[in-house]
């Protein structure tokens, strides 16, 4: 009984020792005004989507998201990024009643983010995101290829499948050799998550099909990590910081280099199965007042909506509210104009 | 609700009538030096202001919606600046005020009339908490606007919006264990169904579950307080983990006691009818009535040391009972039996005495009717007894510390740690504690269920 216990205790020990704790709020730069902006740019990028004119809806969608990565470019030197959204909005929350302007400027970014997707739909993903963009733009380079690989259901070749294990191989064994020469420190969490993408890479190339939608769940497993460190006041760093993000965080660019390769390979790889937002927004959008629907009368059943969509969250015209990204490829691509943008403010709690 | 349209006439004039006197009164009172009459914002108000007439004029926008943003922005650009304390701020807080009345304006028009006094009081009540009652909390005001307009036109969602505040403002605190329990008892209130419509039991639910969350407040403030590293530096003190340890045992060797002879007695219980009955009955609740300080006195009185049973006892067999393990077993087992008996009495009532007959009957003995159908049928009401038993005999205080009060069992080693330390460094050891309890009682629970009993539903049974 000692044994396991003194076991146990070890393991307790060695598992929380290394694991820094965050010692204050990071504070915003004081009189920048940094949150009235936030919410200001944020609320009018999330609006502009249902005032944009139809026709060219895609490429205003296109500038949107290069205006939403010049604010975060803002934002996030502020720290106020995917992952420290979670985070910051916790401490904003429990600031509430302290410090009322601090409160504000922690929870402005994700407040924002979720009253908008539960008024306008979930536009923040495919209008906004600055990491969502940067996927979406690699895709217009991979576009036609990946269009081709998707109505075929995504094959993959074996030397495909060898070359991902090659990569996840280097990986684990460089993680091995990380591990037995130097502690964990949570700086290198970038490489961690690289690991996770290319493992997740590796069971998609070697099947598709199979693995698409149950990893999707992996969104909830990695808000539910990053809200518990929060709550444990541990540190988690972002994989997506473009390396620009915080002198903390030197491994993070290897994480991007890593995100914009897998993309290559699997449009929005990022979006569909490890983006820890997603699962709150995704939340937020299926009690949204706006949102995309299906004229069963005209739709034909003919699939091209299921082609254009980069999330594959369209099957024959019927959206998954829960993966959709609101960027309404599919509404333009629609030929017998099916789909449509309404707002339905008696619409039953999902 | 739908409103009737304006005639023609007033539906040019007035927009127009709005931006000339936003314009008349841009130009008076810049002259008057209210406001800038040249400064970059108000002059963004006031092209906005034209923008919005001109779309109002030629229909390409809502009408109520347009005239009302224009009504808000000529405000703004008026006298925004000396309620605010900056031209950001003020437009700022433009922004939420135009979210809130196109949301306002919707849900008066495309619901019941109740979401829009549900929304226009919940707006009166945020003013006065977040202007009137916390002071700067003004931009939080800006939050919990966005918070009403996305959620005002479901009362669901409005309650979990309220819940949400209040518990990050009125009991901040506590902010994220009130804001769990809440975010526990409304879905069960939603979601209450009765065949009649019932709103006295739905009422009495709210209540009861108001009732029991404030009564689980401490629990989840204590597990929420701690952290990994304390509750890893109380698994590190040789203390706790001793107390723990000897709990542990301690209640498993009294709930075996109490197993071996408090299942029988139930049996007996159950089966027989004799004189007195009644009486042991009522001795069994003898344990829950009396205070465990007496029940540990009292103990001590029969099997203390200097006592003449306990002496005897420690002479003939070399037993001692107070200051040592036996003591403490004696003390659960008298604490707890009537939480052994009782569940186990109910447990073998359910068991019909005609299903003992038939198995008589289809010749098995009474030994192989009590073991093959008695037992079996009546394990999972047993099990339970065994928990409460055991969860009784690890959480005793009173009675073991009269008898043997070191080594110490956790409760009091808990008692020892808060008088020689105090409140603070109690707390992660309370916490292991509490965890550890909970944990096994919901996993024990689990267990049970598993457990088939004479009404399962899997019909192998009947």
């Amino acid at each position: 009984m000692n044994d396991i216990l003194s076991a146990a205790e070890t393991w307790l020990s060695g598992a929380f020792g290394n694991i820094k704790l965050v010692e204050k709020a990071m504070m915003g730069l004081e009189g920048s005004y940094v949150e009235l902006l936030t919410i200001l740019s944020l609320g009018l990028l999330a609006v502009l989507p249902a005032i944009v004119p139809a026709q060219r809806r895609q490429r205003w969608r296109h500038l949107n998201q290069a205006f939403g990565i010049i604010i975060f470019i803002y934002v996030v030197f502020t720290c106020l990024g995917v992952f420290g959204m979670i985070r910051n909005f916790q401490r904003g929350l429990s600031e509430i009643g302290r410090e009322n302007i601090v409160a504000l400027y922690y929870c402005s970014v994700p407040a924002t983010i979720l009253v908008t997707s539960m008024l306008f739909g979930p536009a923040f993903c495919g209008w906004i995101c600055p990491t969502g963009a940067l996927q979406e733009w690699i895709g217009l380079l991979t576009g036609r290829w990946n269009r081709k690989r998707k109505a075929a259901g995504y094959p993959f070749s074996r030397a495909a499948f060898a070359a991902a294990l090659g990569v996840a191989a280097i990986f684990l064994l460089w993680m091995m050799h990380l591990s037995r020469t130097r502690m964990f420190f949570v700086e290198d969490a970038s490489i961690y998550w690289s690991e996770v993408l290319v493992l997740i890479v590796l069971l998609l190339v070697w099947n598709m099909r199979r693995w698409d939608r149950p990893l999707r769940r992996l969104r909830l497993l990695s808000f539910i990590l990053v809200a518990a460190a929060s709550a444990l006041s541990l540190r988690v760093t972002s994989p997506v910081h473009l390396g620009f993000a915080k002198v903390y965080d030197p491994a993070s660019l290897l994480s991007t280099v890593m995100v914009i390769l897998a993309t290559l390979v699997i449009p929005r790889v990022w979006c569909r199965y490890l983006c820890p937002w997603r699962s709150a927004i995704a939340w937020a959008g299926r009690h949204s007042v706006r949102a995309i629907v299906l004229d069963s009368a005209a739709c034909t059943r003919c699939g091209i909506c299921d082609g254009v969509c980069d999330v594959d969250a369209v099957t024959k015209g019927v959206i998954d509210s829960k993966e959709c990204h609101f960027c309404m490829k599919c509404v333009d691509a629609c030929p017998h104009r099916a789909l449509s943008i309404q707002d339905d403010w008696r619409r039953p709690c999902a | 609700m739908h409103r009737n349209p304006p005639s023609p006439l007033v539906r040019r004039l007035l927009p127009l009538l709005l931006f000339a006197s936003h314009t008349g009164l841009h130009i008076m009172l810049g002259l008057a030096g209210w406001i800038e009459p040249f400064e970059l914002f108000n002059l963004m108000l006031l092209t906005v202001g034209a923008v919005l007439c001109l779309l109002v004029l030629t229909e390409r926008a809502d009408y109520f919606m347009g005239m009302a943003a224009m009504f808000l922005i000529a405000a703004h650009a008026l006298i925004g600046h000396h309620l605010a304390p900056d031209a950001l701020t003020s437009g700022a807080i433009l922004v939420v005020n135009l979210l809130t009345v196109y949301a306002g304006y919707h849900i008066f028009e495309a619901l019941p009339l109740r979401y829009g006094l549900a929304f226009a009081v919940s707006y009166a009540l945020l003013f006065e908490l977040f202007i009137r009652r916390m002071s700067h909390a003004e931009p939080l005001f800006m939050l919990a606007l966005m918070g009403l307009a996305a959620t005002g036109r479901r009362f669901r969602m409005l309650a979990c919006f309220w819940a949400l505040v209040l518990a990050f403002t009125v009991c901040q605190p506590y902010a994220w264990e009130t804001a769990l329990l809440f975010l526990l008892i409304l879905p069960a209130v939603f979601s209450a169904r009765a065949s009649v419509r019932n709103p006295v039991a739905r009422a009495g639910l709210l209540a009861g579950l108001a009732f029991l969350s404030a009564l689980m407040l401490p629990v989840l403030v204590l597990i929420l307080a701690q952290t990994p590293q304390s509750i890893a530096a109380v698994l590190e003190a040789p203390d706790a983990r001793d107390a723990l340890l000897l709990t542990v045992g301690t209640a498993t060797l009294a709930t075996l006691i109490l197993a071996v002879f408090g299942i029988p007695l139930a049996y007996a219980l159950s089966r027989l009818s004799f004189q007195g009955k009644t009486l042991v009955l009522t001795l069994m609740d003898v344990p829950i009535v009396i205070p465990q300080s007496v029940a540990g006195i009292a103990l001590l009185m029969v099997f203390g040391r200097t006592q003449p049973l306990g002496s005897a006892l420690l002479n003939q067999f070399g037993l001692t009972l107070d200051g040592a393990l036996p003591g403490i077993v004696l003390a659960q087992v008298f604490v707890a039996l009537p939480f052994m008996i009782k569940p186990a009495l109910a447990a073998f009532d359910a068991v019909p005495p005609s299903l003992e007959l038939a198995a008589r009957h289809l010749g098995a003995n009474a030994w192989g009717a009590f073991g093959r159908l008695t037992l079996p049928l009546a394990a999972r009401g047993l099990f339970l007894a065994l928990v409460l038993a055991w969860a009784r005999a690890a959480g005793e205080f009173g009675a073991v510390y009269f008898m043997t009060a070191s080594p110490a069992v956790a409760p009091i080693a808990v008692f020892n740690r808060f008088e020689r330390v105090g409140l603070t460094e109690t707390a992660p050891l309370v916490a292991v504690i509490l965890l550890f309890s909970l944990v096994l009682f919901f996993v024990l629970q689990c267990v049970a269920r598993v457990i088939p009993t004479l009404h399962a539903p899997e019909g192998d049974l009947p």
